[in-house]
């Protein structure tokens, strides 16, 4: 990922707020790099959420996500020097998060795997369940996986992440053109084959609304 | 639903909806635990330098102590100190022949060379046949590994005399 080009994300001429915002985050890198844990703490804090969502999605699996997110963190940590005060700390945070994420959910694929091999088969879920909350969630990732890699990842970084193109860019070590291109192309592809959650097919709000759980500890 | 800093179209506002709705968010609990891993996250990394110096370290001390210790080998040579034997002293004896010697009897292990070492005959079984010039017969062979009579290992026989006796 380049984030060697300093990048101001919040606006094109710097307010005094941003400054304020910048000489803020500079300071929290700073005490971050020395080993300060709070101040590292307080740098990725508002963004957790985000991430969280990032990694459930990318690893398709819940459970996975706090892990994701962790390890994501740590190797944040490890390439903070690389990190520019005042480009976007979001767009850092969220490329290592898919990533590893990504990682996390091959090797855990590879691990089932292994267990289902030597497991009894279980049941199938029954047709209420699919047609459940879970199931769209299910048609999300499985769409999601169809993409090519690049474009599940500016799609995430778009639609979970909530990136600019810039923003994208940077985190994919891109170009703002190629991405605009990649998320149009992606976006496409997703709509197509989410086409029945459209229109007069989708399910109705109340159902879908309740999909977007918090996920109990 | 999430704030984009950029507009988006009508068609992915749509996709975007579908996104939040299906998206997972942390709990409350979830949070606070991410927040303090995250918070000992830079000790941890520095603790794992620090740890990382001790293999070199250690790698360091043990190459020093190989060399001092071959040091300390090569100068209690000199001094004339018991040294394990090297490629320039095993002595040329057939492994039979070593395999038949006590070492607890052999006093030759502690003598400071092998110099008095005999030199195998060019025919080993003039050995056998009682003809090499350090005693003859089977106490000629002995006496590959524990030098000519009256080179210090008399007491070696005197031993062996006695315990012939007491067998006899």
């Amino acid at each position: 990922m380049n984030m060697t080009a300093p990048r101001t994300v919040a606006a094109s001429t710097p307010s005094p707020a941003v400054d304020l915002a910048v000489q803020r985050e500079r300071k929290l890198v700073e005490a971050a790099r020395a080993g300060d844990g709070k101040a590292f703490a307080a740098l990725v804090r508002p963004h957790l959420p985000l991430l969280y969502r990032l990694a459930a999605r990318a690893c398709g699996d819940a459970s996975l996500a706090e892990d994701a997110v962790q390890e994501a963190l740590d190797l944040t940590y490890q390439r903070l020097d690389r990190y520019e005060p005042g480009t976007s700390m979001r767009a850092f945070l969220a490329s290592m998060t898919v990533r590893r994420a990504k990682t996390l959910a091959r090797a855990e694929r590879r691990r089932k795997v292994r267990e289902d091999a030597s497991a009894t088969p279980q049941q199938a879920d029954t047709p209420a369940e699919l047609m459940g909350a879970a199931d769209l969630k299910r048609r999300v990732v499985e769409a999601l996986a169809e993409l090519p890699e690049k474009r599940r990842e500016a799609a995430m970084l778009r639609l979970d992440g909530g990136l600019s193109h810039a923003e994208i860019a940077e985190a994919l070590g891109s170009t703002e053109r190629s991405v605009r291109v990649m998320v149009h192309l992606a976006l496409k592809d997703l709509r197509g084959k989410l086409s029945d959650m459209f229109g007069g097919d989708r399910p109705s709000q109340p159902e879908v609304a309740s999909t977007a759980t918090r996920s109990a500890t | 639903m999430t704030n984009h800093p950029t507009p988006q179209s009508p068609e992915e506002r749509e996709l975007q909806e579908v996104f939040d709705e299906t998206a997972e968010l942390p709990s409350e609990a979830q949070l606070e635990r991410m927040i303090a891993r995250a918070e000992q996250i830079p000790g941890g990394q520095r603790n794992r330098r620090r740890s990382a110096w001790l293999i070199p370290l250690a790698a360091a001390a043990a190459v020093a102590l190989a060399i001092g210790g071959s040091a300390w080998w090569a100068q209690d040579r000199e001094n004339g100190a018991p040294v394990a034997s090297t490629a320039t002293s095993v002595p040329t004896a057939t492994p039979t022949a070593v395999a038949s010697v006590d070492p607890k009897q052999d006093s030759s292990a502690t003598d400071d060379t092998y110099d008095d070492i005999p030199v195998l005959p060019a025919d080993p079984l003039a050995v056998l046949d009682g003809d090499f010039d350090n005693g003859g017969g089977w106490m000629g062979e002995l006496d590959l590994l524990h030098g000519p009579a009256g080179d210090g290992d008399d007491g070696f026989w005197e031993e062996m005399e006695l315990l012939m006796e007491e067998g006899g």
